[in-house]
């Protein structure tokens, strides 16, 4: 009993920093969706859980294999109430990006992740742009898209501290 | 011979397998991609496919995502109450509920008018049904600016049906599009995909509001050679019999382009409670509504 109860205590303590990861993914889908009035921006939120995509690429790939990645961004489209598959899609494209730049990236410091963030965003929101376009024929004004990306950037180093904290725990349980 | 046969099947059936998952794992990134396009085009193409799915993950969601947006809510209502501008906030608030109130009694002025008008030339109308309504929290949104939509705490279970219009504080932001049995989401006029026959008060013109992604919404089908002035209050027609008849929407302002638009009276991003207009309840609907869907049956009662 003894050795199964300190085995399964290893086994938690293993995969805590998987379990957190993804408790802050679901964290960030539902703050995706949810209305905020602290931040008085209407009807815009930053993209919650594409920080979490871009972030965990980037360290921890193998805990968001791309079929995870598919799965949570087909559940944001079924809660957000637009286009199925826009964000499911757009997180594969974003990671299999990131995933091919991994060594750049890892090398740079963290104003050019930071950069590199607000890349992702303005790639993500020019899919989404093209791909409305295409099939319902109107998108929203320039200005409210440059506004959702600037928000998303900003609200990035807030939003990554936890991320970067599960991450070095995850170093520290090794 | 014989004996090594059995054996290098099941390796050459593993290497197969194993071979096949190789070049699934392979290709499996384009798989998702070309996945995630067809999604998106069905979604496009046929959106009530969805309808299911989606209404049933609002419907498990929308616990949590009410229980979340709580604290923010409390932690915004408590940061106002400790800035030292509270007193400036009170008498602005004050003085924005009067101004509310004024216009709302402005609004209602100028629909009795209307209605007075009408009832004057045509002596033996009918009257609308007396109107009732859900009042219900706003729990979320799309989070995407492509997106117009609301979340809201109230679904079927409470009375909420599709297609019932929705209003702000001072007058119709949107209607309701998907109805689980908790909660359910309105898609607002400002969205691209809205569209709501209207009708603009004094030169009693009809028309179309459409979405456009933007504050200043479009005016479609406006007869040509009409004249229309700016800040003429825009109500709905009641065409279609899907929204009553003379529910408040906006004013008239001229675009930058010198088009006409429609500013709304409540600008639907700041909502936090909304008010659902129930369906009239009023007898000789349902009865013309019964004699229209089985004509066979009324014709036979009629008869005897």
């Amino acid at each position: 009993m003894e050795f199964s109860s300190s085995s399964f205590a290893v086994r938690v303590r293993e995969s805590a920093p998987l379990i957190l990861l993804w408790l802050y993914m679901f964290l960030l889908l539902f703050l995706n969706i949810s209305s905020l009035p602290l931040l008085d921006m209407g009807t815009l939120t930053p993209a919650f859980l594409l920080m979490g995509v871009f972030f965990w690429s980037l360290y921890w790939s193998q805990a968001i294999p791309l079929w995870s990645l598919f799965l949570i961004g087909f559940a944001l489209d079924l809660l957000a109430g637009g286009l199925v598959g826009l964000n499911a899609l757009c997180f594969c494209m974003v990671s299999l990006l990131i995933l091919s730049q991994t060594r750049f990236l890892k090398a740079q410091n963290w104003l050019v992740i930071w950069v590199s963030f607000m890349v992702a965003v303005v790639l993500v929101l020019s899919i989404q742009f093209l791909l409305v376009y295409m099939f319902q024929g109107g998108s929203p004004p320039l200005y409210e898209l440059a506004l959702s990306a600037l928000i998303s950037t900003l609200a990035y180093p807030l939003m990554m501290w936890p991320m970067h904290w599960i991450n070095r725990l995850r170093f520290a349980m090794a | 011979m014989m004996r090594s046969r059995p054996r290098s099947a099941p390796r050459k059936t593993s290497a197969r397998v194993a071979m096949m998952v190789a070049q699934i794992a392979r290709y499996s990134p384009f798989g998702f991609l070309i996945l995630g396009f067809f999604l998106v085009t069905s979604s496009a193409l046929a959106p009530q496919l969805w309808q299911g799915p989606r209404t049933a993950a609002t419907d498990l969601v929308s616990p949590i995502v009410s229980t979340l947006s709580r604290p923010f809510q409390f932690v915004a209502d408590g940061i106002g109450g400790m800035t030292g501008i509270n007193d400036l906030r009170a008498e602005n608030d004050r003085l924005k509920s009067e101004n509310d109130r004024l216009r709302e009694w402005y609004q209602t002025a100028l629909l009795l008018q209307a209605e007075n008008k009408s009832l004057k030339d045509l002596l033996n109308v009918m009257p609308e049904p007396s109107q009732s309504y859900i009042t219900a929290r706003v729990i979320g949104d799309s989070g995407s600016p492509f997106v117009k939509s609301l979340l809201l705490t109230a679904g079927s279970q409470d009375g909420i049906e599709d297609g019932q219009a929705v209003l702000g504080g001072q007058g119709m932001i949107g209607r309701v599009i998907e109805t689980g049995r908790k909660a359910s989401r309105i898609l607002l006029l400002n969205d691209i995909n809205s569209r709501v026959p209207v009708v603009i008060l004094g030169s009693n013109v009809k028309a179309i509001l459409a979405g456009n992604n933007e504050n200043i919404l479009d005016l479609e089908h406006v007869p040509p050679d009409t004249l229309i002035k700016s800040n003429d209050a825009v109500t709905t027609s009641g065409h279609g019999g899907l929204f009553p008849q003379g529910l408040p929407i906006g004013q008239i302002v001229k675009k930058e382009d010198g088009t006409l638009g429609v500013r709304l009276y409540s600008d639907p991003a700041s909502v936090s409670y909304v008010q659902i207009v129930e369906k009239p309840e009023d007898v000789n609907t349902r009865r013309s509504i019964q004699t229209l869907t089985t004509p066979s049956s009324s014709f036979e009662e009629d008869g005897n």
